[in-house]
């Protein structure tokens, strides 16, 4: 390419915003717009995601912004807020609404209110493959006529019609251009009135579009008076307004509009009668009542065999290359105290995290597939019986399995849910589905003390966690969290072949979270953990008189009605840290390492432990406060330290209680 | 024209059109623009104790049982 | 082809493959509960049977696995449900063997990673595992039967790829 036309445009900058209906396939266009170029965060001040990503095109660099999955732009969820304002106030260059081709109707009411609100729309017409084998056909020509907007065919998942769409934004981009939808005679003379009412303040005239602003005022909106509000303009406009009949105008327009867009949809798409598709075919099946809730756990079965046996070798490669990096620290660097710390903290400590990321990644992934599938919705209507039953809906169930995996991601799924009730109760249970980390504590303590039955007995564990879970969802369903089950209503999305880039590009943004932990909030627990086994200086390492083990002496009081020792009490505290660490500790306690049989062998000598004993410590495992990393997430998600100090102080008294009772039931049956 | 009832009482298969919501002001306008508008055919495609997979508008949903109470359908004699 | 008879090769074939499936899942369950071990009860003769369940077992690669046996009995019951719908006359029944292909090929995916997963194990680990591994070790009804599944997927696709329904 000559210099002269690469420089022609170079430094060039556009904002582009993505903006759509949920389920339209929004994020495939974004993923073959940036592809890795992606950047997540989030929108200031609330909890939903934003993803940003730039690319290049014609020597122009062009930012995308990734909003929300919205039905529409009025106030009603934090999501319509956030993609509402970001188009209003940081007025990008152009607006891509990804319109379903299957479904012109639904999609379109979104585009009169993008049109309304001033923006410089472009369309991209997607999945116009299904609709084309389904016999839809669209006129687009006719479409860009009425619309006086762009249209550009695309098929996002296999990444089709992207040049031709990019090409429609440089043109786009730059121009004025504004759309009314007419309301008719009645309401256009009260949108004027309004209009020359808003037009006094020069201030408002700068920041919104007026029309906009006034025919959302005319709805009865309360955020598009909340822009209003405290303003000198704010009390004519509630005098003009309040002499109306608010109800009456809302339903007009909303009827205005609804004409509009039907008078579209006939003009430029003919659709064959709706038949039975496969999809429904399916769904025949999947959500039956005799064969849902069978089908719904065999899946779920599948998923987590996958991830468990699919992840061992590669564990086993993760675990052995520790191993040797160890073995390389301890023969190379002489200074024993770093040595120590290199070795048995660093390396181990972090080890020990990344040696899960094999299984987390394979656990997202099967969830990413469930999900784009389309099967994940179906799941929330299968389960949805059963969760009403304990107070909850049935979209608490997905972060609820998720929690199988791992609670952080868990919970950050519960901004699924509607009502904040609801969500709150979902985020206090979900740390009691026992969550990947802890397996390994079982598997060390299960295999050393119940031999053959070892198996049976952590899948009592399991069975455990998921009986408080219920147990709590009732508990604090009808004391402290009293209420209804919010009405729940969600899309349930054609079934669709997931396109493997979606599914990883999906795993790996949950994946590097994992990592990102591994990085930081462990990797200062280990450097913790091995300076409190270290010092004073002197003392061997992790022995009784180190500060690990005054610790141990000092906790010892409160865990010795459950039969724990100082040893115990140690691991269980910095079991806080990650709940793989317990093990960890415990093999530097018992000076065994990361070697998992000598563990066993140093466990099973120990006159302190027995059967009834490591049961009590797996159910203190499995129930008390989850590792600092969640507890993390929750402060977060809730945005309550009371909640989180709550969630945190039930769950370790549950864990004393029932590590109480099993202890001491025991002695008292004369069991031990 | 037939009597109207909520949505959850709708047998599966049949076609009923939305005649009313009994919600509050932002739950109804999210209804509505999901497709739930006056006189819209719906039909119930699995009904399961309360729970509802429904067709509108060409859109497949799942309802809670409490959404399903919310909204109210006449029984149109139109069959598919 | 004939609709009528299309009809009843679906029904057939439903009909075949979910008692197989059903048969196979039964067995699993079976075994892995232990329940197999009432046969004792019975004095000579119940040994004997015993013991050829074990080798008739052991024959066709059947695991004592109780989990496993529920996913291949779910898979069984659903394409039986199919075949009970189209000898009613009901034509959706179709859906049910559908899905139940898809569930067929879907388990199957899921065993054959296990099976890799398992083989790759072997392998980085080297010596003694690799010795004790090999592919009868993991194989199982849940991947052969499926072979009987694949064809029926295969010949179908064209007249269900209208949505793409498939998520395997």
């Amino acid at each position: 390419m000559p210099d002269i036309f690469k420089s022609k445009n170079s430094g060039k900058k556009l904002r582009v915003a993505l903006t759509g209906n949920p389920n339209v396939g929004k994020t495939s266009l974004f993923n073959a717009l940036t592809g890795s170029r992606q950047h997540v965060g989030n929108w200031p001040g609330v909890t939903v995601e934003k993803k940003t990503g730039t690319l290049k095109h014609e020597g122009f660099e062009i930012e995308v912004i990734d909003l929300p999955g919205t039905y529409s732009l009025t106030a009603y969820s934090p999501d319509e807020i956030v993609a509402r304002d970001y188009i209003i106030e940081e007025k990008p260059d152009v607006v891509i609404q990804v319109l379903d081709a299957t479904n012109l109707e639904r999609n379109l009411y979104l585009t009169t209110q993008l049109l309304e609100l001033g923006a410089q729309v472009l369309i991209a017409l997607n999945m116009t493959d299904l609709a084309e084998e389904r016999g839809d056909s669209i006129d687009i020509q006719k479409m860009e006529e009425f619309l006086e907007v762009p249209v550009v065919k695309t098929v996002a998942r296999e990444e089709k019609g992207i040049p031709a769409l990019l090409d429609a934004v440089l043109r786009t981009a730059g121009k004025e251009h504004v759309h009314k939808i007419g309301y008719g005679n009645a309401l256009e003379s009260k949108i004027g009135e309004i209009m020359t009412l808003l037009s006094e303040d020069t201030g408002l005239k700068a920041a919104y579009p007026l029309r906009w602003l006034s025919v959302k005022l005319l709805e009865g909106d309360e955020n598009a008076f909340g822009k209003i509000k405290g303003r000198p303009v704010e009390s004519k406009v509630r005098k003009l307004l309040d002499s109306e009949d608010m109800a009456f105008f809302e339903a007009e327009m909303a009827d205005q509009r609804y004409e509009t867009i039907s008078c579209l949809t006939a003009l430029i798409s003919k659709k064959p009668e709706r038949v039975l598709e496969p999809s429904d075919l399916i769904d025949r099946v999947l959500t039956s009542k005799k064969l849902g809730i069978p089908i719904f756990l065999a899946l779920m079965w599948g998923a987590f065999d996958v991830t468990f046996t699919f992840g061992t070798p590669f564990m086993n490669i993760i675990d052995s290359f520790f191993g040797w990096l160890s073995g390389v620290v301890s023969t190379n660097v002489s200074n024993p105290w770093l040595s120590s710390f290199l070795g048995d903290g660093i390396i181990g400590g972090v080890g020990s995290v990344i040696l899960f990321l094999p299984n987390i990644l394979l656990l997202f992934l099967m969830l990413s597939i469930l999900e784009d599938s389309g099967y994940l919705a179906r799941a929330a209507f299968v389960m949805d019986r059963l969760m009403y039953s304990i107070g909850l809906q049935g979209k608490a169930s997905i972060p609820m399995l998720m929690g199988f995996g791992c609670t952080v991601p868990a919970i950050m799924a519960t901004r699924t849910l509607e009502s904040p009730r609801d969500r709150l109760l979902t985020i206090l249970v979900t740390p009691f589905m026992s969550c990947g980390a802890r397996m390994p504590v079982y598997v060390v303590l299960a295999g050393t003390f119940f031999g053959e039955s070892a198996g049976s007995v952590i899948f009592a564990i399991y069975i455990l966690g998921i009986m408080v879970a219920i147990f709590s969802a009732k508990l604090l369903g009808s004391t402290v969290l009293k209420g209804e089950v919010s009405p729940f209503i969600m899309e349930l999305p054609p079934y669709r072949l997931p396109s493997p880039k979606t599914s990883l590009l999906h795993m790996w943004e949950n994946g590097s979270m994992y990592l990102k932990k591994a990085g930081t909030i462990i990797l200062a627990g280990v450097v913790l953990v091995w300076l409190a086994a270290s010092l004073p200086v002197g003392v061997e390492y992790g022995s009784e008189s180190s500060l690990i083990g005054s610790l141990g002496h000092f906790l010892e009081p409160l865990v010795a009605p459950l039969g724990f020792d100082w040893k115990v009490a140690v691991a269980l505290v910095f079991g806080f840290v990650a709940k793989e660490v317990v093990i960890g500790s415990l093999g530097v306690l018992y000076g065994a390492g990361e070697d998992e049989s000598a563990i066993m062998a140093g466990m099973q000598a120990d006159p302190a432990l027995d059967p009834v004993i490591a049961f009590g410590l797996m159910v203190f495992t499995l129930l008390y406060v989850p590792c600092v990393a969640t507890v993390g997430v929750i402060k977060k998600e809730t945005g309550s330290w009371k909640w989180t100090l709550f969630s945190a102080a039930y769950g370790t008294t549950l864990a004393w209680i029932f590590a109480f009772l099993i202890y001491q039931g025991s002695r008292i049956l004369g069991w031990t | 024209m037939g009597s109207s009832m909520p949505l959850s009482l709708l047998p599966e298969g049949k076609i009923g059109r939305v005649c009313g919501i009994n919600a509050g002001k932002k739950l109804s306008r999210r209804l509505f623009e999901m497709g739930f508008a006056p006189d819209v055919p719906v039909q119930v495609q699995r009904g399961n104790c309360g729970a509802l997979v429904v067709l509108v508008n060409g859109m497949k949903y799942a309802l809670g049982r409490g959404m399903a109470f919310k909204i109210m359908v006449r029984d149109s004699q139109e069959n598919e | 082809m004939d609709i009528e008879a299309n009809y009843q090769k679906e029904k057939r074939f439903a009909l075949v493959l979910g008692s197989l499936y059903a048969a196979a899942g039964l067995l699993q369950l079976i075994l892995g509960t232990g329940l197999a071990g009432i046969f004792f009860y019975l004095g000579q003769p119940g040994e004997v049977l015993h013991a050829a369940l074990l080798a008739f077992a052991d024959m066709l690669f059947i695991p004592a696995d109780i989990l496993g046996g529920f996913v291949l009995l779910v898979v069984g019951a659903t394409f039986l449900s199919g075949a009970k719908e189209l000898g009613a006359g009901i034509s959706e029944g179709k859906a049910y063997v559908y899905v139940g292909t898809l569930l067929a090929l879907t388990f199957a995916v899921v065993y054959l990673l296990t099976l890799s997963g398992n083989a790759l194990d072997a392998f980085v680990l080297g010596g003694e595992a690799l010795k004790n591994w090999s592919f009868l070790s993991d194989l199982k009804p849940g991947i052969y039967l499926a072979v009987l599944a694949l064809p029926a997927y295969l010949s179908r696709k064209t007249r269900f790829s209208l949505g793409k329904p498939s998520w395997e």
